[in-house]
């Protein structure tokens, strides 16, 4: 392509091809917010099928959906609470990684904010199975934590 | 650190992640959530405990305002309760009573005065002292009486007081050093009354009759409110212990403003409560039947300091849409106002029956917007309110 391209991304789109294979397309402008998808834009230059080996086509098309709106200026809260309503927690999960992975800022930001408000006055035990963590505290050193903290606050909802 | 790049998309396990990502999500939480995250596991409470992390928790945590309430309904039986307008769906509550068995003071006695940071200051009526409580270094401290002696409860609740937190931008936690003010007529001067928490001694400085200068900040605290009048003390900060406070007496024209209406109206008496603060005033105004005790919220409105502080000048009304959706009959009102960067935060907290019903509504200066919040249910039918403040800058350690 002429080099004249890069001055109307607006109207270019790029191939993206997922880690299993499938192809889906993206306005460069939208390219643009993923760091991640830019840089290799920059190497390998923005008419080859650009890899993303760590991403799905689970997750893809709903990252393309999010920055579809948002160049267009449509992101709002009503949106980001839709996007989110059907998710399960491990999705969420799953989305935040890919994210991540892409260096998609304001995606990652969302998601981060997302998965706190979905931990907010859980369980601690629902917590560590999120994080897929055990407790290695001994039952000394936790109820020792724990009255460490008796000052702080207490969620009314809570029974911990 | 794992390589998260070698996960596969549907076993992943959040525990691969760097830790910058884990604290990402764990910045979005307010402090007691991730407080209580301490718990989960040794590499998280290690976590949690980084100081760059630690560092920037406090620094979103300045911004993150909070409202305590303290409730009692029985000997013992007190607690503080926090909401902040970034959790919005849930009460939190501090236990304090522990806290407070060094220094013998009993949960029915106490009133809650104020708060900022990781400071609580609380009165007892029944010993007439004031306790600061420090909620991040766990400590209890009595603060001596003022020049004017010991006082009580009710003595506390007619001025207007300030807690000012120092705020050191290059540790990680707050220092914990604070100081507590009030202004009072003595003889017929109003006089300032300032407590150094670093020093542990008052200082006391009459105010001047003076004009206030132009631009600075200023703690502005009441003395003295009438329906035309009111008496104010003014003292630029920092250093409010040695600089001269000066006294503002604005004047209150409910002419100049709009659709103002005191006293009576064809019958229906329009109640008036006004809440003062950081020299700021609301009206609320209110409807209710001549001989009825129940009534209705229709109107608040702002007005604060003109720029010379001789007058009360009209700054907006809550919008008709937003009384609207606020208006409920109700019993008695209370409230407290707060200034903070611009933003004007009151809490109108009303009684009904027993039932307890708070409003959190905030107006921007800058963008000329209000914004409004009714608060959960706290579940505190029949206990009584003994104080209410709004606070930021609680701290992680």
């Amino acid at each position: 392509m002429a080099q004249e391209a890069s001055s109307s991304t607006s109207s270019k789109t790029i191939s993206l091809k997922t880690g299993d294979g499938e192809i889906f397309e993206i306005e460069a402008s939208a390219a643009k917010q993923m760091k991640t998808v830019q840089r290799l834009i920059d190497d390998l230059g923005d008419d080859i099928t650009i890899p993303l080996h760590n991403v799905f086509s689970k997750e893809l098309p709903k990252i393309i959906e999010y920055y579809k709106k948002d160049i267009t200026g449509e992101i709002t809260k009503d949106f980001e609470a839709e996007f989110v309503k059907d998710l399960n927690d491990d999705e969420v999960k799953v989305l935040f990684l890919a994210a991540n992975y892409l260096d998609a800022n304001k995606l990652f930001e969302f998601l981060s904010q997302n998965i706190a408000d979905r931990l907010e006055s859980k369980s601690v035990e629902y917590v560590r199975k999120y994080f897929g963590v055990e407790n290695d505290f001994t039952p000394e050193e936790e109820s020792k934590l724990r009255e460490e903290r008796a000052w702080s606050f207490r969620g009314i909802k809570e029974d911990e | 650190m794992g390589d998260h790049r070698n996960t596969t998309s549907n076993a992943i396990g959040l525990c691969l992640l760097p830790q910058e990502l884990i604290q990402n999500i764990f910045l979005s939480l307010v402090l007691p959530e991730i407080v209580r995250l301490k718990i989960l596991n040794k590499s998280f409470s290690t976590l949690i405990s980084d100081h760059s992390f630690i560092r920037q928790c406090n620094s979103l945590s300045n911004s993150t305002t909070w409202l305590f309430v303290y409730k009692k309904r029985w000997l013992r039986d007190a607690v503080l309760h926090a909401f902040t307008d970034r959790s919005s769906d849930r009460w939190f509550k501090i236990p304090i009573a522990d806290l407070l068995k060094p220094v013998d003071f009993h949960g029915e006695d106490l009133y809650f005065l104020a708060a900022s940071a990781n400071v609580f200051l609380f009165a007892s009526n029944n010993v007439r002292e004031v306790v600061a409580v420090n909620l991040v270094s766990v400590t209890v401290k009595k603060i001596p009486p003022s020049p004017l002696g010991p006082r009580g409860t009710s003595s506390w609740r007619r001025s207007g007081m300030k807690l000012v937190t120092e705020t050191d931008d290059n540790s990680s936690s707050g220092s914990g050093h604070f100081r507590f003010m009030f202004a009072e007529f003595v003889g017929n001067r109003p006089v300032l009354f300032v407590y150094d928490s670093v020093t542990d001694t008052w200082k006391s400085r009459e105010a001047q009759e003076s004009v206030l200068p132009r631009g600075g900040l200023h703690v502005f605290l009441s003395v003295v409110h009438g329906p035309r009048e009111s008496v104010l003390v003014a003292v630029s900060t920092p250093d409010c212990d040695t600089n001269t406070p000066i006294v503002l007496r604005p004047r209150f024209d409910s002419v100049e403003g709009l659709n103002l209406t005191v006293g009576f109206n064809w019958g229906n008496l329009i109640d008036r409560l006004h809440v003062y603060g950081d020299g700021y005033m609301m009206i609320v105004k209110s409807n209710g039947e001549n001989g009825r005790s129940v009534r209705v919220l229709q109107g608040v409105e702002l007005w604060g300091l003109s720029l010379d502080g001789r007058k009360w000048e009209f700054v907006s009304s809550v919008p008709n849409e937003v009384i609207g959706v606020i208006e409920k009959p109700y019993g008695v009102m209370m409230g407290c106002l707060e200034e903070k960067n611009g933003i004007i935060r009151a809490a109108l907290v009303s009684n009904c029956d027993g039932f307890w019903d708070m409003l959190w509504l905030s107006f921007d200066t800058k963008w000329k917007r209000w914004n409004w919040m009714p608060l959960p249910d706290s579940k505190m039918k029949g206990w009584n309110l003994a104080g209410i403040s709004f606070s930021s800058g609680l701290t992680l350690q």
